[in-house]
């Protein structure tokens, strides 16, 4: 008698059994497990809402493998890549960088929760995670290896959180507590609920539309085959943050304030840097906040609203800083790109004015930033990289570990705290608040600044960039043209998008 | 710029870096530097893994033999589901159940749904080990064993609903778990492994003694037994569940030539706790005497046989003193 899935996978999810022997306590933990602690009873009507089995599971994803070795011998070879724009191989070696060793993170994430999540079907889904995570690590590591003998700072797909350049700290502290050291309760609406189903949009559509746009058919093929494994194991971030809300509905909300907004900064930094910046201006389609405003805040309001959650306390913060804080880190980034292992591109006068349309609040006060650089460059002439650099190093968040770039170039939003004798510098309002809450987590941390104060890092910047970053002169960021752009030759630049 | 073949931490190695290198090496940051944020599991990790006899240095030099990556895994596991699909395919067809005897069924009906709830013990002790293991290779190879038990759970789920319609007792396997006193011995050999925290200790109990007893007793063991009863499909789903954990065995046997060759003094703890859970886990199978009959030989030559099969490895890899 063939049994249909739904009549025999139930036997095969819900396998808890009360303990006799050792105490429910102790096989799970709350320091391990999170919090609120309930018993399993309490848990047992936990339900994913797409069931899958370890058969379907196998049969479907070597489908999908067997599809990336297909577009990977038709167009993964060096020579594909060779044809791209030199700025969004730049946005490559950004995503290259940070996904594999943070989606291993996310292996050990999901494997706790494996171990930890508090009901049998839970802890299945989590398995499944686990090895879709192992995925994601793989593909990337396997596709852009073969691009480091052509350009070396692919290494930094392996290579990035080896390092303690500020890029790798910040997505160190960003992917500690979000996957490599988090509970399964915080995982799960952290991980599952805010960051893989809140903005899967941003990589699942927009990213991969862009690379579309752009030619790139592997980088396309392999971030959408990477969602299609994110969309079935984030399904666990539901189920668990209803419970929570059942039980403990402050402490709800606060993970998901804490996570939209963590998570915000890193996305504005990756894919708000690709869509603004590192796609060739053909290629465009929507600009970043567009984006955000059509495919991630409504879906992400109406969710929070079928949970009965308010929108982060910060929302008007937020939506202002859409039009601001990936153009500032943006900014900040170029003018110390020896700091990063990627090339940046100077915006010309096309894309000025092309930004200047799609932000008709902000750019204004973007514009003389890009005319001050333009100029220098113009004086100096290409090649002559530092001219248009900083010099020294720039102020950290003590929270998010990125530089103090919240905020507009007319007001700073750094807030500054003294906490048990230390003076901490925060990029935004959201940021301190988030400290203020958890110090116990933070608190130990330095910023690079503060490991130059106390002797542990170079505070000249070439020093902190070579021996402290691990970028010698041929990996650092430079510009991706050396300054050889025809519109600053000609001298038409500087005032152009006024 | 320099020329580099390959990423950096693979540039010393001598040979061409295989898939398996590129996608399995070096992938876990935090050993050398801890964790940047202090959550409670920062401290866990302290505790349980750095603080642990049998950690880094030990299991360092670890690769899997098998050399698995994702691609191989799902292309493996995918043949092997193929194979149990057409076992079961081919039992529908003919009718199979129907002609399965009653002393088999009512022998059957005491221990086979029964299984789920310590394999799902073995699924969490294996998923515990992945997360807390301080090599990525071992991480990788623990993540497929927590695969394979998912695979090994649902694949008796199947089989055991099907014969949920010729008795009553497979649909009773919890209580059973809960309540009948043969296994009881067993579940607390399960639940005090859930307690067991220490990577080393964790890993020796579950790797070198329980899950041993377990696959030996029921899938080799419970295989020959259902081969002579004329239950050949499960004898041969039982088959295809152990080839799984024969690659875990491989593994295993592996690690443990490692952490002999690289650190005198983990080996020897390794020793020492395989020896002490042996005997606590050992009463575990042995309670299960009520069960088991009629068996094929005296349960007493059931347990020697398993002692004798397991001492055999230990002695291969010098855990015991060679007889």
């Amino acid at each position: 008698m063939r049994l249909l899935r739904h009549e025999w996978l139930d036997l095969a999810r819900k396998l808890d059994w009360s303990y006799s022997y050792v105490q429910e306590r102790s096989v799970f933990p709350e320091a391990i497990s999170g919090r609120p602690w309930l018993e399993q009873a309490a848990w047992e009507d936990w339900d994913e809402p797409y069931r899958t089995s370890f058969g379907e599971y196998v049969s479907a994803q070597h489908e999908k493998e067997a599809s990336i070795v297909a577009v990977r011998e038709a167009v993964g070879r060096v020579g594909d890549f060779a044809r791209h724009d030199r700025a969004w191989l730049s946005a490559l070696k950004l995503h290259g960088a940070t996904l594999p060793l943070a989606e291993f993170a996310a292996v050990i994430g999901n494997l706790r929760a494996a171990r930890f999540g508090r009901d049998g079907a839970w802890r299945t889904m989590a398995a499944l995670g686990a090895l879709d995570e192992l995925r994601h690590t793989q593909i990337p590591l396997a596709v852009l290896h073969d691009l480091v003998a052509w350009d070396a700072q692919f290494d930094f797909t392996h290579r990035l959180f080896h390092t303690d350049g500020w890029v790798a700290i910040a997505a160190r502290h960003f992917a500690d507590e979000l996957l490599l050291g988090s509970n399964p309760v915080e995982f799960a609406v952290a991980t599952n609920f805010v960051f893989e189903t809140g903005f899967t949009n941003l990589q699942f559509v927009g990213l991969s539309a862009v690379a579309h746009a752009v030619g790139d058919r592997m980088f396309e093929k392999m971030v959408q085959s990477i969602q299609t494994d994110e969309a079935r194991h984030a399904q666990i971030g539901g189920p668990v943050l209803r419970k929570l809300c059942e039980h403990d509905h402050a402490y709800a909300q606060f993970l998901v304030d804490k996570w939209f907004w963590r998570s915000f900064h890193f996305f504005a930094v990756v894919t708000g840097f690709a869509m603004d910046y590192l796609t060739p201006l053909p290629h465009r389609k929507q600009s970043f906040r567009e984006f955000m405003d059509e495919w991630v805040l409504g879906q992400f309001e109406r969710t929070l609203r079928e949970y009965g959650l308010a929108r982060p306390y910060y929302w008007d913060e937020f939506l202002a800083s859409l039009d601001y804080y990936h153009h500032q880190a943006y900014a900040s980034a170029y003018t110390y790109r020896a700091t990063m292992w990627f090339d940046f591109t100077l915006p010309g006068p096309e894309e000025r004015a092309w930004l200047a349309e799609k932000y008709p609040q902000s750019w204004p006060e973007f514009a003389p930033v890009w005319e001050r650089i333009s100029a220098r460059w113009q004086a100096a002439g290409p090649d002559v990289e530092w001219f248009t650099h900083g010099v020294t190093p720039i102020g950290f968040c003590s929270l998010c570990q990125f530089p103090l770039c919240a905020g507009t170039p007319r007001r700073n939003a750094a807030r500054v705290v003294e906490h048990e004798g230390r003076r901490l510098i925060f990029c935004s309002e959201p940021c301190r608040h988030f400290f203020e809450q958890e110090p116990e987590r933070y608190a130990a941390h330095e910023t690079v600044v503060e490991r130059i104060l106390a002797g542990k890092a170079p505070a000249n910047l070439i020093a902190l960039v070579r021996d402290y970053f691990g970028l010698s002169e041929d990996l650092w960021g430079k510009d991706a043209v050396h300054g050889r752009y025809d519109w600053l030759a000609g001298g038409a630049a500087p005032g152009s998008a006024e | 710029m320099k020329a580099r073949r390959t990423y950096w931490h693979l540039e010393a190695q001598k040979r061409v870096p295989s898939a398996y290198d590129i996608g399995s090496s070096r992938l876990l940051y935090y050993l050398e530097r801890g964790f940047e944020v202090e959550t409670p599991i920062a401290d866990w990790y302290r505790r349980h893994q750095a603080g642990s006899p049998l950690g880094r240095t030990a299991v360092a030099g670890f690769r899997d033999p098998r050399a698995t990556t994702y691609a191989k895994y799902v292309a493996l596991a995918q043949e092997k589901e193929t194979f149990v699909d057409g076992l079961l395919r081919a039992a529908d067809e003919s009718d199979y159940d129907s002609k399965l005897g009653t002393e088999w069924l009512a022998s059957l009906e005491r221990w086979l749904p029964v299984l789920l709830y310590p394999c799902h013990g073995l699924q969490m002790a294996s998923a515990y080990i992945g997360q807390l293991a301080p090599s990525s290779e071992l991480v990788i190879a623990f993540a497929f064993q927590t695969g394979d038990e998912m695979r090994r759970i649902q694949r008796l789920a199947y089989r055991i609903k099907q014969l949920e319609a010729r008795a009553a007792g497979f649909r009773s396997g919890k209580t059973t778990w809960e309540r009948a006193p043969p296994w009881q011995p067993l579940r607390r050999v399960i639940e005090e492994l859930l307690v067991t925290y220490d990577f080393g200790e964790a890993l020796v109990t579950l790797a070198l003694v329980v899950k041993p007893l377990f696959d030996a007793f029921f899938m080799q063991h419970g295989g020959r037994l259902a081969e002579a009863r004329h239950d050949p499909l499960l004898s041969r789903l039982f088959f295809s569940l152990n080839e799984d954990c024969r690659w875990h065995e491989s593994f295993t046997d592996e690690l443990v030539r490692v952490v002999a060759a690289s650190d005198p003094a983990a080996f020897a703890f390794a020793k020492r706790v395989a020896k002490e859970r042996y005997a606590r886990a050992r009463v575990g199978f042995s309670a299960l005497e009520a069960l088991w009959e009629p068996g094929l030989e005296p349960f007493s030559l059931v347990m020697e046989s398993l002692d004798a099969q397991i001492m055999k490895r230990w002695q291969a890899l010098g855990l015991e003193a060679a007889a």
